[in-house]
């Protein structure tokens, strides 16, 4: 039936493989995410959420050393290279990937408890890459997961750190170090042995991979120098606690926007270690009462009852995510069996106060439309439930992103996304990550109360470790 | 490369990784049981099909650079790709905007049709200067939705081939079902979705499939003794028994997730149509306790049928019992907590083992119910294709008795809903709408409207007319916004919902991703255009609030470098001046005109940023490459 073409085409067949970034999770399932990141950035600005460990600030920094050197030792012929555009930074990437997911081998290789509790994007392909069950050529990793670890990997992770903190890199390029970028990458050049001097070899030229597999002694000898546990932060030894400190909290020597930026961080340390709140809205409420003076400073005067109103949001939500999940696939669910859970009922009634908070203490403010939004319609549902489910379903639809999540049809709930996904993510404010960074660098000793028990669900670590 | 006996196993994200260089993508036809996810598609499709140097990126800069070159591809994209499914839901959400730039349709137009086939079918620029474009086919068992992308296994079978120039009849005829297929699909999406479809039976007829490649297709309908008979249009079981070479008593082994509701007879009927005796299938099924127990669907009643038939049952080893071999492929892994979507059939005819990798469950519904008459009536769009096959998927099942899984199967017969098929698109002035009720279903007199970043829904009164397809015409100037979704309802409160398809041919000035502002979007969009010709901007321009298309000042040049900024920064620019040359040169017809459209926008830009550059050198520098850059755009007419 088939005529040939005379030109062989590329066929094949196959089985779908997993994707390695398989978390489950629901990433703005109120559609407030851009309101969060804006509030983010003037309480912890120059940081991400996923800027939670002062080591991989050290070891980023070493990592572009060699890295730079290697690059352009065997792609420029040793030239000066005034600016790093996008093809060079490209190649640099390349030369630095290897090194960041050697750091993660060796973290598991050493760390006990096989390293869980650390910030290890991608480990799961790294343990497969150890174990010999996964492809050598990419540290387990598919080609295309690869490419995209430039974004969920370390680099990634720590790249706005490196453009803003002054002094990691030349300029803020993200790629050239700085002074104080040098200085970091030695405190780790004293705890590895990897080769320094790069030059071109005849012959065929190995893989960025294959190169640092042999120069860098990545399994070499015992070290706690390594990413460290998030839940326990400790006060790093001298010079790198020193260094870190400079980074986050030094305004000399630094320009206005970074002089600014490192005194508003180092405020809001401050006012957070020393406040004995224990949810965040009154952690947030605290700081910006500090740092207002006497009244809240106006760009954060919003945050609390944002925090509270998207927290009770987001937990309304997984109450009625997990009562579903407890009826264990029977279906259909009748509305009652969900809605009348004590756990439902209490989170409903805590987003009704949420609302409630959040009209009386917005209107003097800006309007946040998606906030105004959910609090309008949960207030319209007064005391029923199920209307206020229908209210959190509609904003749910209207505004969310990620995984869907339950539809209400007449008196019937039915679960829109697989029954096993994850729970809705809570919005984050950085602040957890620049606490966990002031304790490292020896600007305060304590995580703040609100934070103790707090989860690490949408950590790296535990999207990288989760099976899909 | 050939691989027509052992798998790949490939991310569905990742098919095309060893394929080398891929051109540029032009269109794509996608076709899905479920409505499509949203989520899906950007997070994960379509940074893969599209080849963008960004990723999804959960927040900060990542994330508003990611959906800056996603809008901006998908604006390059307007129209070029289409999506068929069920009459579904389409859900409102945050990522709806997608569905402005993206041909919706939903089967269902002239009759009940269920849209079951999972075809992948990507045009491409060529990969280079002097080669030519190409027609990637991807045919599996992929569902466009989370879980068939991240919770199930999927089979597959994918081929890229080069288009030829011209088309013909012969290279058509060559592809078997798979042209006839198309156009039932085409009738069954209205007639709007004439168009669209029709560019993909154009580009079968400029290309043939591999050797050795048979297609299998079910469509919709009764189809009489005499059409099955012929090659084009053997749907469903009649398309099996013409492979069938008649020297010997063939064999058939299933593996699939679902079965059908079957009785003695039907099956007896139905084998016979297939050329098969019914001692001679053998179907692979799962043990009590095995992991996809629940998520593989056999009733009790058809379980005892298919067994007093005479069906052989093999076994699907279940994982941690012992010595485990996979059923599928050896990298498919114990704990791999997916379950398996692939519908694969082997087929054994004397010494020839062939492999069909298709949508089809072993039921009625997908291969039709043979009736009295010698027709056959078929319920879904299946499509699968036939190849050769060496090794033998029965050596990975387990023969002997067990225990198999069995669920009480709450089967609806296709009952359609109340709104049973709709469609809408707008041309910038008015928007139609189709849609077909069911006999006892009146509309009501009104829709509603969901608008591009806005968060009100139009309600809109609309007169229907008094067909069996209903069309209602709604005046919609461009001054009321861009309609994204489009909701109808019935007199007794049975809504439907679908996407506005934008059919006007220019570009909409609007950015529509409502995530972020218009205006940091834009700007996103701008920087990504002028690094896409090699144009980088100092890193710390947008740290310190400078505008981008500015130089960077003394930042641009590191501490101790005796480099003149102004030439520094002119260089840039006469560099990016170059590059997008060339590439003007070097393009086809279709890409000239993104180009082209590049280098107006980048003119504009530096012309406005030069403007506000205090520095005199730089401002000189800025303004001799604007006026190059304006007189290459006036050459290039």
């Amino acid at each position: 039936m088939m005529a040939d073409s005379g030109i062989r085409p590329a066929v094949e067949w196959f089985y779908s493989a997993p994707l390695e970034d398989t978390a489950v999770r629901r990433g703005d399932p109120l559609g407030m995410r851009a309101l969060a990141e804006e509030m983010a950035d003037a309480l912890a600005p120059g940081l991400t959420n996923r800027t939670m460990d002062g080591r991989w600030i050290s070891i980023i920094c070493w990592a572009l050393q060699h890295s730079y050197e290697a690059w352009r030792a065997f792609e420029t012929s040793n030239e000066d290279v005034p600016d790093v555009r996008r093809d060079a930074a490209r190649q640099i990437y390349e030369w630095l990937r290897p090194l960041e997911l050697l750091w993660i081998a060796r973290t598991v290789s050493k760390a006990n408890n096989e390293a869980r509790g650390r910030q290890l994007p991608g480990v799961r392909a790294v343990r497969g890459w150890l174990n010999k069950e996964l492809g050598e050529r990419r540290f387990g990793f598919a080609a295309s997961s690869y490419e995209r670890y430039r974004f969920a990997g370390v680099y990634g992770s720590y790249r706005t750190a490196l453009r803003s903190l002054p002094g990691l890199t030349v300029g803020g390029d993200g790629w050239r170090l700085g002074p104080l970028g040098r200085e970091m990458a030695a405190v780790v050049n004293s705890e590895v042995r990897c080769k320094s001097m790069h030059r071109l070899s005849k012959g065929r030229q190995a893989t960025p991979e294959r190169y640092w597999e042999q120069h860098f002694e990545w399994n070499r000898g015992e070290s706690d120098f390594l990413p460290t546990v998030l839940d326990t932060p400790k006060r790093f030894a001298r010079p790198e606690r020193d260094l870190l400190r400079r980074a986050l909290f030094s305004r000399s020597g630094s320009s206005g926007i970074a002089s600014r930026q490192a005194a508003r961080r180092l405020a809001v340390v401050e006012a957070a270690t020393t406040s004995s709140a224990t949810t965040r809205p009154e952690l947030f409420a605290h700081i910006a009462r500090k740092l207002g003076g006497r009244k809240p400073l106006a760009e954060l005067a919003l945050l609390s009852p944002f925090c509270e109103l998207a927290d009770a949001g987001v937990g309304a939500m997984n109450a009625c995510w997990a009562a579903v999940r407890g009826c264990d696939g029977t279906l259909p669910i009748e509305s009652s069996e969900i809605l009348d859970q004590t756990v439902v009922i209490k989170s409903f009634k805590s987003l009704f106060k949420a609302a409630t908070r959040w009209q009386s203490e917005a209107k003097s403010y800006r309007s946040l439309p998606v906030a105004d939004a959910l609090t309008a319609r949960v207030l319209a549902a007064e005391n029923n439930r199920l209307k206020q489910f229908q209210a959190l379903e509609r904003h749910h639809n209207e505004f969310g992103g990620g995984l869907k999540w339950l539809r209400l049809e007449g008196k019937i709930i039915t679960p829109v996304a697989p029954i096993r996904g994850g729970d809705a993510s809570e919005y984050r404010f950085r602040l957890e990550a620049l606490c966990r960074l002031a304790i490292q660098a020896g600007a305060t000793d304590r995580m703040p109360e609100a934070f103790y028990g707090s989860s690490l669900d949408s950590f790296d670590e535990a999207d990288s470790d989760r099976v899909v | 490369m050939i691989r027509g006996t052992s798998p790949g196993w490939k991310p569905l994200t990742a098919l095309a990784d060893d394929a080398g260089g891929r051109g540029r993508l032009l269109g794509a036809l996608l076709t899905t049981f479920d409505p499509p996810d949203p989520s899906s598609l950007i997070e994960d499709y379509f940074p893969a099909w599209f080849g963008l140097k960004n990723s999804y990126g959960e927040e900060g800069e990542d994330r508003l650079r990611y959906f800056a070159e996603l809008e901006s591809f998908l604006r390059r994209l307007k129209g070029e790709i289409t999506i068929v499914s069920t009459a579904g839901e389409i859900a409102t959400s945050a990522e709806a905007w997608i569905w402005n730039y993206i041909r919706r349709f939903e089967v269902g137009a002239l009759a009940p049709a269920v849209q079951h086939a999972k075809l992948w079918m990507f045009h491409r620029a060529p990969a280079s200067f002097g080669q030519r474009e190409t027609l990637e086919l991807v045919i599996s068992s992929t569902n466009l939705t989370r879980d068939g992308l991240r919770g199930q296994i999927q089979a597959g079978w994918r081929c890229v081939v080069q288009l030829e120039n011209r088309a013909s009849d012969a290279r058509r005829r060559s592809w078997g079902v798979l042209p006839e297929f198309l156009m039932e699909m085409r009738k069954s999406c209205g007639a709007s979705g004439d168009k669209p479809m029709s560019r993909w039976l154009a580009l079968l007829s400029r290309c043939n499939p591999p050797a050795d490649t048979t297609f299998i297709a079910s469509v919709p309908g009764i189809h009489t003794e005499k059409s099955l008979r012929r090659e084009q249009t053997a749907w469903g079981i009649a398309g099996i028994k013409a492979t069938w070479l008649g020297r010997s008593r063939p064999r058939v082994t299933a593996i699939t997730p679902t079965i059908g509701r079957w009785t003695s007879k039907s099956l007896l009927a139905w084998a016979q149509l297939a050329g098969v005796e019914v001692g001679r299938i053998s179907v692979a099924w799962v043990g009590e306790r095995h992991p996809w127990a629940g998520r593989w669907q056999l009733d009790p009643s058809t379980e005892v049928t298919l067994s007093r038939s005479g069906i052989r049952w093999l076994e699907l080893a279940r994982p941690f019992s012992g010595d485990w071999n996979s059923p599928l492929c050896d990298e498919h892994q114990e704990a791999d907590l997916r379950w398996s979507h692939a519908k694969l059939y082997e087929l054994r005819d004397g010494p020839k083992t062939r492999l069909l990798i298709t949508s089809a469950n072993l039921s009625q519904a997908a291969w039709g119910a043979p009736q009295a008459n010698g027709a056959l009536s078929i319920k879904n769009f299946e499509l699968g294709v036939l190849i050769k096959q060496q090794q033998s998927l029965s050596d990975r099942l387990m023969e002997g008795e067990f225990a198999r899984a069995t669920s009480e199967v709450i089967r609806q017969e296709l009952a359609e809903q109340p709104i049973a098929w709709l469609a809408a698109s707008w041309d910038g002035e008015t928007i139609t709408l189709e849609c077909r009720p069911t006999a006892e279903t009146n509309l009501a007199p009104y829709v509603e409207i969901s608008i591009a970043r806005r968060k009100s829904v139009s309600k809109t009164a609309v007169t229907w007319s008094n067909e069996p397809v209903c069309i209602a015409k709604i005046v919609w100037p461009r001054c009321s916004g861009v309609p994204i979704l489009l909701r109808v309802l019935s007199t007794t409160g049975d809504a439907r919902t679908t996407a506005v398809s934008d059919l006007r041919p220019d570009e909409d000035p609007q950015i529509l991703c409502s995530e972020f502002e218009e205006a940091d979007l834009r700007e996103a969009m701008e920087v990504l255009r002028e690094e896409r010709y090699g144009y980088i901007p100092a890193a710390d321009d947008s740290v310190d609030g400078i505008p981008n298309g500015t130089p960077g000042g003394e930042h641009a040049i590191a501490a101790g470098d005796y480099a003149v900024p102004a030439y520094v920064d002119a260089r840039r620019r006469f560099s990016l001046i170059d590059n997008w040359w060339r590439e003007l040169s070097s393009a086809d017809d279709r890409s000239r005109r993104f180009i082209l459209e590049d280098g107006r926008q980048i003119e504009a830009r530096w012309r406005a940023a030069a403007r506000s550059i205090t520095d005199k050198g730089l401002r000189l520098a800025a303004l001799v490459a604007v006026d190059e850059l304006a007189l290459r755009l006036g050459k290039s007419k």
